[in-house]
Parts: structure tokens; C-alpha cells; sequence
């Protein structure tokens, strides 16, 4: 066993470049034209290094020399996953070395014998518990990436505005889930704590639906608002919209709304005036 | 070849009990809810998570001191490549509850309260269990985070 | 320790600390009705923006407190509250907080003025016939 080791230390740099020449050839493979093929070599050797050390640590290998194996193939699998390739793509990256490796031992071999079936099933189980690690590393980048450009996404959609002195204005954009209506939430009081606002402008125009579900999480918009002593007036609720509300019996009582948001600008200078703020006129920017 | 667990998977990491505070006072309140505070805020939650989770408690280690004369509070983190959390558990020696499922639903209170501690806990955490029978009580929520 | 309260012109101004005891609010609303039983207040403003956590109880002593200011004749308005307070609050319940608010101390004292001049409230002159 301790002969894959070996043959891999002893024939290291053929073994690299036929692996490159099969990925290569194989289209559709690891390889694309955004790789550089220097990058490509550095990565491959580098993997190649911990599996042989792997395989010399022992007949069955220890566990920290498995765990170098498997932490270069993340490497390569995360890269792969961040570069848009696909997940059989990256898989058959790995995979590929089976025949590459296979080829060098049978040369080295010379014929069939029993200890050679043995050293290729050691090294195909070996090269199979590698392309495990690649697939779930792959996953993992890729719902990272996902995930963190969601909340881009959605941190872009989502500004709040200090549009006057005592009024910020926050014109929402698009579906508002449970999560996104506390990620609002959240971010319409920091605004007003931040700009020391008395109102809010919530904007609506842009959310396609509006059902009981939205209007919950505008209730308690209004109501967190009301704690830190600011009032939100929401605006651009559509017919459709305002059709829906009353059939569902949403009680929206609490809240003021307005059908434009101009109309919505013009209560929010009317209730400055009322609680004794700056009148319109007079207030600066 | 052995069966490998998830060892060889570099999002492993283990829990860390952060915390152990015992309940006798009011003022062991405010330290367990201090506790809280700073486990979260050192896992990367924001403010928002940390007042949730030191509210939180507030209301069970009240109610600990309240039914039961004191308690212990436990507080657990684990950090892992897509996930936080953190693990909350108040033990106590008291009674126990009488009807889980009661104390679970808003308005039910049996100490004069407002009745709202434990329903709302179940709402700003994402997962409790709670095991009561005389002599022992523990109620363990969780908060998950998605990094 | 009891929380201490300012007054200001017939405004009582207090300002709540962050590691505050449940006993320590109970004994808040004691002494503020006090002040307002020997007429010396006609409202008092809570200024919590200090406090990093508001449970169910010290929601419930603040809003009672308000009431009870109410029914004397006062108004309480709570000041200052922390967004996430706010939020945790909004989560945990509806209408746990019953009492009027404001964005800060300033904003709370002429809340509470306001809603004196409207009531009439305590006059220190008698009323012109």
C-alpha cells in the first residue's frame, strides 16, 4: 500500500501534467479559459502533495494527513464554486485523477496482480472520500455567496432617506417576507434615531402584493415607531391593494395612509406644524 | 477505510458553554441578562439579537426567582461556517409547571404577572423546549443566526 | 437605591438607568404619585434611553404607572427608547407599552404641556371669569 506513496512521489510532475492534459481534453472539465494554467498547476500540486503524503503516512493514512487532503480540495472547490463553474465541473476536476494516477501504477506494475487491484481500490475510495469533501465545500461556498448577495440586494432596495428636517423617507421595493419586514423594521427606527426624526415616510408604490401578512408587519412598523415617539404615515397603497385590506378585514386603524406619496408628505408637514416642529415654510435642510 | 464523521468538514466546531450564572436576586438578573448580552455580541449578532436574547432572560430568570426562589442560567454559543447560536437554559428546583401548554399561551399568568413571559420568549427565540415535573424545571430556547 | 426625580416648572423629569431592579421601578411609581398627590407636578416624563432591555414587567409597572398618573389628573410620557428596545417590544406582544412617547427628554416635556394647556390642569391662578 505503501507504494501508491511512492509512485506518486516518484512520477509527481508527470502525473501533474498528464492530469492537466486530460482536464484539457475533457471538455466541459475543470478547465475553462478563465483559469490560468499557472494557477491551475500551483493548485493541482499542491493537492497532489497531500494526497501522496497522505497515502506514506501509512496503510490506512492518519487522520491529519487526510484532513491537509481534504482542506486543499476545499481550496480548489471554493475557488471553483466563487468562479461560476458547475458542480460537475468541479467534481470530475478530482474525479479525473483515477485514471491519470491508475495509468502510472499499471505502467510501474507491469501486468495484473492482486496487489494491484488492491493499490487501485485504495486509491479510487481514497479519491471518492475527496470528491465528497469538493461536492459539500462547493455547496457551502455557493449558499454563502448566495445568501450574501441576497442581502445586498436587499440592503440596495431598502435606503431610508432624511428628505426634510424631522422626515425620513423609506420607499420599499419588491416582495417583503417575515425576514425582510424585520430587516426594515429595524432599519426605519435606526433612521429615525440617526436623522432624529418624528416621521416616517414608508412607500409601498413598489411592493407588487400586499396581503394580511404585509399588512401585520406594517402594524407593527407603526407600533414600534410609536415607542421611540415618531409616526409613520404609509403611502402608495393601491387600489388593488386597499380592495384586498378591507376584504381580509386587516384593521389598520392604527396607521395612516395615504393613497400618493405626495399626499403623504403633505400630512407629514401638517403634523409637524400640529406638534409645535417647524412649519414647512420655514424648515431648513 | 473508517467511516469519517463530519470532522473532515472545515464548518465543525464544537459549543462553548460562555456562561454559568446562579439565580438568587434581582440583581443576579441584571448579571445573567449582562451575560447574554456579551455572549451574543461576541458571536457577531447586533444589537437588535442581543436585546432579544437579554429580554429574554429577563423574563425566565424572573420567573425562576419568582416560582421557584432562584435558579441557574446557562448560557452556550456555537459558531459554524453558515450558522450562530445560541443556547439558553434556566434551571430551576421549584414546583414545576403545572400546564406547559397554558403558560405557553399569552395572558396566562398563575404569579400575577401580566401572563406574557413565556409566550413572548417564544417569540424572540427561534426554539424551546421546556421540561418540568416537581423538584425540576428546564427551559432551554435556542436562537439561530445565518451568517 | 431609588431612582431620583427632577422637576421641572410642574414637569417631573426622571431618567432611568440601565441595570435597573424590578424593585426599583415598583418604588419609581411610588414616589412619582406621591409628588403628584401634594400637587407639585402635572405630568412626569420617563426618560429610558439608557435602558437596553424592557421585559413584560417593567412594561406593564410603566404603563400601570401611566394610567395611575392619568387617573390624577397628570399625563406620563416615556421618552427615548432605543430601536431594538422598541422592536423586542413590537415582537414580544401587542400594546405592551400604553402610554404616550416621545423621541427624547425635550420632545417629552412639551408632550406634556401640550396635554396640560388642552385639560386646563392645575393652575396656580384661578380660572378668568
Amino acid at each position: 500500500m505503501h507504494s501508491l506513496g511512492r509512485i506518486l512521489s516518484e512520477h509527481r510532475d508527470a502525473v501533474i501534467d498528464s492530469w492537466i492534459e486530460r482536464l484539457r481534453d475533457d471538455r466541459g472539465a475543470g478547465v475553462t479559459p478563465s483559469a490560468s494554467p499557472r494557477v491551475l498547476r500551483i493548485e493541482l500540486a499542491a493537492f497532489l502533495d497531500a494526497l501522496t503524503a497522505f497515502f506514506l503516512s501509512g496503510i490506512e493514512g492518519t487522520e491529519d494527513s487526510f484532513r491537509e487532503v481534504a482542506s486543499q480540495a476545499t481550496i480548489i472547490s471554493s475557488a471553483r464554486a466563487r468562479d461560476g463553474y458547475t458542480p460537475a465541473q468541479t467534481a470530475t476536476l478530482v474525479m479525473s485523477l483515477k485514471p491519470v494516477v491508475s495509468a502510472v501504477i499499471q505502467r510501474e506494475a507491469g501486468g495484473l496482480s492482486s496487489e494491484l487491484l488492491e493499490t487501485l481500490a485504495h486509491l479510487n475510495a481514497t479519491v471518492d472520500r475527496v470528491a465528497l469533501v469538493t461536492f459539500s465545500a462547493f455547496v457551502e461556498t455557493r449558499e454563502r455567496l448566495i445568501e450574501r448577495q441576497s442581502r445586498a440586494l436587499l440592503d440596495l432596495a431598502t435606503p431610508a432617506l432624511p428628505i426634510w428636517r424631522h422626515i425620513v423617507l423609506m420607499p420599499l421595493v419588491g416582495i417583503v417576507d417575515t425576514q425582510r419586514a424585520r430587516q426594515i423594521m429595524e432599519w426605519l427606527l435606526e433612521a429615525l434615531t440617526r436623522e432624529e426624526a418624528h416621521i416616517a415616510i414608508l412607500d409601498v408604490t413598489g411592493v407588487p402584493v400586499i396581503d394580511s401578512r404585509v399588512a401585520l408587519h406594517l402594524t407593527k412598523t407603526v407600533e414600534a415607531a410609536r415607542l421611540l415617539g415618531a409616526k409613520v404615515i404609509v403611502t402608495g397603497i393601491s387600489p388593488d391593494a386597499a380592495q384586498t385590506l378591507v376584504k381580509l378585514d386587516v384593521n389598520l386603524t392604527s396607521m395612516i395612509t395615504r393613497g400618493t406619496l405626495r399626499a403623504g408628505l403633505g400630512e407629514a408637514f401638517r403634523l409637524l406644524s400640529a406638534d409645535g416642529q417647524a412649519p414647512p415654510s420655514k424648515a431648513g435642510f | 477505510m473508517t467511516n469519517h464523521p463530519r470532522s473532515e468538514f472545515p464548518d465543525e466546531t464544537s459549543a462553548i458553554l460562555v456562561s454559568v450564572v446562579e439565580i438568587h436576586g434581582q440583581e443576579d438578573i441584571l448579571i445573567a441578562r449582562q451575560a447574554g448580552r456579551d455572549a451574543a455580541r461576541n458571536i457577531g449578532l447586533g444589537t437588535v439579537d442581543q436585546t432579544r436574547l437579554a429580554t429574554v432572560i429577563s423574563e425566565l430568570a424572573r420567573n425562576a426567582l419568582r416560582y421557584a426562589g432562584g435558579g441557574q442560567c446557562r448560557i452556550t454559543t456555537q459558531v459554524a461556517v453558515l450558522t450562530r447560536t445560541i443556547v439558553l437554559e434556566i434551571e430551576d428546583r421549584g414546583p414545576g409547571i403545572d400546564n406547559v401548554t397554558a403558560a405557553l399561551t399569552p395572558g396566562f399568568s398563575t404569579g400575577g404577572g401580566l401572563g406574557l413571559g413565556m409566550s413572548a420568549v417564544l417569540r424572540l427565540m427561534d426554539d424551546m423546549i421546556v421540561e418540568t415535573r416537581p423538584g425540576r424545571t428546564m427551559i432551554r430556547a435556542q436562537m439561530v443566526r445565518h451568517t | 437605591m431609588r431612582v431620583p426625580i427632577l422637576k421641572l416648572g410642574r414637569v417631573l423629569l426622571t431618567s432611568l438607568p440601565a441595570d435597573l431592579t424590578d424593585q426599583q421601578v415598583m418604588d419609581l411609581q411610588i414616589d412619582a404619585l406621591a409628588l403628584l398627590r401634594d400637587d407639585r407636578a402635572d405630568g412626569l416624563v420617563i426618560d429610558i434611553t439608557a435602558v437596553d432591555v424592557v421585559d413584560s414587567y417593567m412594561a406593564r409597572v410603566l404603563s400601570e404607572t401611566a394610567k395611575m398618573v392619568g387617573i390624577m389628573g397628570g399625563v406620563a410620557v416615556l421618552a427615548g427608547m432605543r430601536p431594538a428596545v422598541a422592536l423586542t417590544l413590537v415582537e414580544m406582544g401587542q400594546n405592551l407599552i400604553q402610554m404616550e412617547t416621545a423621541f427624547d427628554l425635550e420632545g417629552g416635556v412639551a408632550k406634556v404641556q401640550r396635554a396640560m394647556a388642552t385639560r386646563g390642569g392645575h393652575r396656580d391662578e384661578p380660572p378668568e371669569v
